[in-house]
């Protein structure tokens, strides 16, 4: 068995064990073993306002780098990749060019306060519980369709707490 | 190149350090599971199964029992998205992983046979629309003469029970599932107990309450007891493996049972408080003798005594897994401290109001101890690998 079969088979065993917790637990559905990329532990953060964040770790089976060039997904009209930066000593949201790159025989965190995937313009309130389906196009040339299931979560909402950071983005993460 | 184990712990360091575990069966970095080898912190009890555990699990030294009111507008498809959330934050915690979105995944990692267990008081049948799946004993207990209730340690739509070695680990898990529950009920009543801590005595040893007696002598313990006693086979269908729950507090007069002294204290429950014997024999386990009598011709155990009034001929009614709790000096200077009484069986109605009744009329202990509160829930079958608790009444 080639190392690259062996990690392929691993990647796929992470989403299995994502999957198997619970019915709605989000994973990828995809069961194509030749997948590059494999998510786990994705979710949105439920809202009833015009934009959330999406969330995951993305593992990367192959031994190439592979770009998140962009996404897509069911409950808003658009989708961004965006990454937190420091600017002018305040952390600002803003859309990541060229997308995210996942390394070879890596992963990443799509997380409050980091890399994330931002859903704007949302068709419809997410409840907690809710399930979102989730496309990503990679460099590759494949999609990645996950489910996200909706979590209530203060996480990276500062603002929202601390009156003197106003200034930062985190409601619209 | 890829490296096994860099590619697990570059999964492992973030939320997703979860599934990695879980679905491998593999250790994974120390970063996620710090609890070392061998120590009581890195036990697990399932989560999925026939039966929920945290019931005939061996009790743990903590519990959390919070209860629940829906909100107004709940409904069946709400409670089922809640009972699908929970059910995911219970399998990954119970095996020392974080939730989907938990912020303090460090707390997570040292489960100490963390259970949680759900339950489904009687108004969430009416809110879901299906009160002919109601469990036949799913209904509030008749009041008795001895209860003085407070609705603040009373009644409750939906019952989360957590139970552990480890009071930081019950915290925590308490927490995530109160987070996870907040936009879908109110919480109304939390009673938190605690046991023996864990290696503090022989395990199966049975637990002494707040009066110093051994409680929990007659019990279910092999497995046909637990089938023929807790474990309902339904109806209605979807119950068939699960059981129902009466959690009573009881609150204990410990400033007047200290001016008992100890033979009267034995009198009082018929039992030896050394070893738990009954008055009439020499081991925990012996049946007690209600027709001996001593030289005078005296019941050796009184008409009023607690085990008199409690004995159903030898087997066990149902599982008694209670806790103590001690909550310090109440606002009048006297002590707050009790029992958090818990009988599960598979028919409270037949099994336990019986029982209850009997205490009720005439138990000399009733002169030291109240009931303050009072809840009922029908407590799910347990639910399979990709499935969840609830599952055959809200889908």
């Amino acid at each position: 068995m080639s190392i690259r079969s062996r990690a392929v088979l691993i990647g796929a065993a992470v989403v299995m064990g994502g999957g198997l917790l619970v019915g709605c637990s989000s994973g990828s559905e995809t069961t194509d073993s030749t997948a590059s990329v494999t998510v786990n532990d994705a979710w949105i953060r439920a809202t009833d306002g015009p934009m959330t964040g999406i969330f995951g770790v993305l593992v990367n089976t192959t031994d190439s780098d592979v770009t998140i060039e962009s996404a897509s997904n069911s409950a808003s009209e658009i989708t961004e990749i965006h990454e937190m930066v420091m600017i002018d000593g305040e952390m600002k949201m803003q859309e990541k060019a060229g997308g995210v790159v996942i390394p070879a025989g890596s992963s990443i965190t799509l997380q409050p306060g980091g890399d994330h995937i931002m859903a704007m313009g949302m068709t419809a309130p997410v409840a907690p519980g809710d399930e979102v389906r989730v496309t990503l196009k990679l460099s590759t040339g494949q999609s990645l369709e996950f489910i996200a299931v909706a979590k209530q979560s203060a996480a990276g909402d500062e603002d929202y707490h601390s009156g003197d950071m106003d200034t930062m983005d985190g409601d619209m993460q | 190149m890829i490296n096994r184990r860099q590619l697990l712990g570059g999964a492992a360091v973030g939320l997703g350090g979860a599934a990695v575990g879980a679905g491998l069966g593999v250790a994974v970095t120390n970063a996620a599971q710090p609890a070392p080898p061998g120590s009581s912190g890195e036990q697990t009890e399932p989560f999925f199964g026939v039966h929920q555990s945290g019931i005939a699990t061996p009790a743990q030294a903590f519990s959390a029992f919070a209860a629940f009111d829906l909100v107004s507008d709940a409904d069946r498809m709400s409670v089922g998205r809640l009972m699908r959330l929970l059910s995911d934050d219970a399998a990954r915690l119970t095996q020392g992983l974080p939730a989907l979105a938990d912020l303090d995944e460090e707390l997570a990692h040292a489960p100490a046979r963390l259970t949680v267990t759900f339950g489904f008081g009687p108004k969430l049948f009416e809110v879901i629309g299906r009160e002919d799946q109601r469990p036949p004993s799913c209904e509030d207990l008749p009041s008795f003469k001895i209860d003085r209730l407070q609705p603040q340690w009373s009644g409750g739509d939906l019952l989360i029970q957590v139970c552990g070695d480890d009071p930081v680990s019950v915290a925590h898990a308490r927490r995530m599932l109160w987070k996870d529950t907040a936009t879908f009920a109110t919480q109304r009543w939390l009673q938190q107990g605690f046991l023996d801590a864990r290696g503090t005595h022989e395990p199966g040893t049975t637990p002494r309450n707040l009066m110093g007696q051994v409680d929990g002598t007659v019990n279910p313990r092999t497995t046909g007891e637990f089938d023929d006693i807790v474990w309902s086979a339904g109806p209605p269908e979807w119950f068939d493996g699960g059981t129902m729950l009466a959690i009573r507090r009881i609150a204990m007069d410990l400033d007047t049972w200290d001016a008992v002294a100890r033979a009267d204290r034995e009198a009082t429950i018929g039992r030896r408080l050394a070893d738990g014997s009954p008055l009439t024999g020499t081991d925990e386990f012996d049946n007690p003798d209600l027709n001996a009598v001593d030289s005078a011709g005296r019941p050796v155990i009184s008409d009023f005594a607690h085990v008199r009034r409690a004995n159903t001929g030898g087997s066990a009614p149902f599982l008694r897994r209670g806790y103590n709790y001690d909550l310090g000096i109440d606002g009048r200077g006297a002590s707050d401290v009790g029992h958090i009484f818990t009988a599960y069986a598979a028919d409270l109605t037949r099994q336990f109001l019986p029982v209850q009744q009997t205490l009720a009329e005439l138990d000399l202990l009733n002169v030291w101890t109240t009931p303050i509160g009072s809840s009922v829930f029908a407590l799910p079958p347990g639910a399979e690998p990709g499935g969840w608790v609830g599952e055959g009444l809200l889908s």
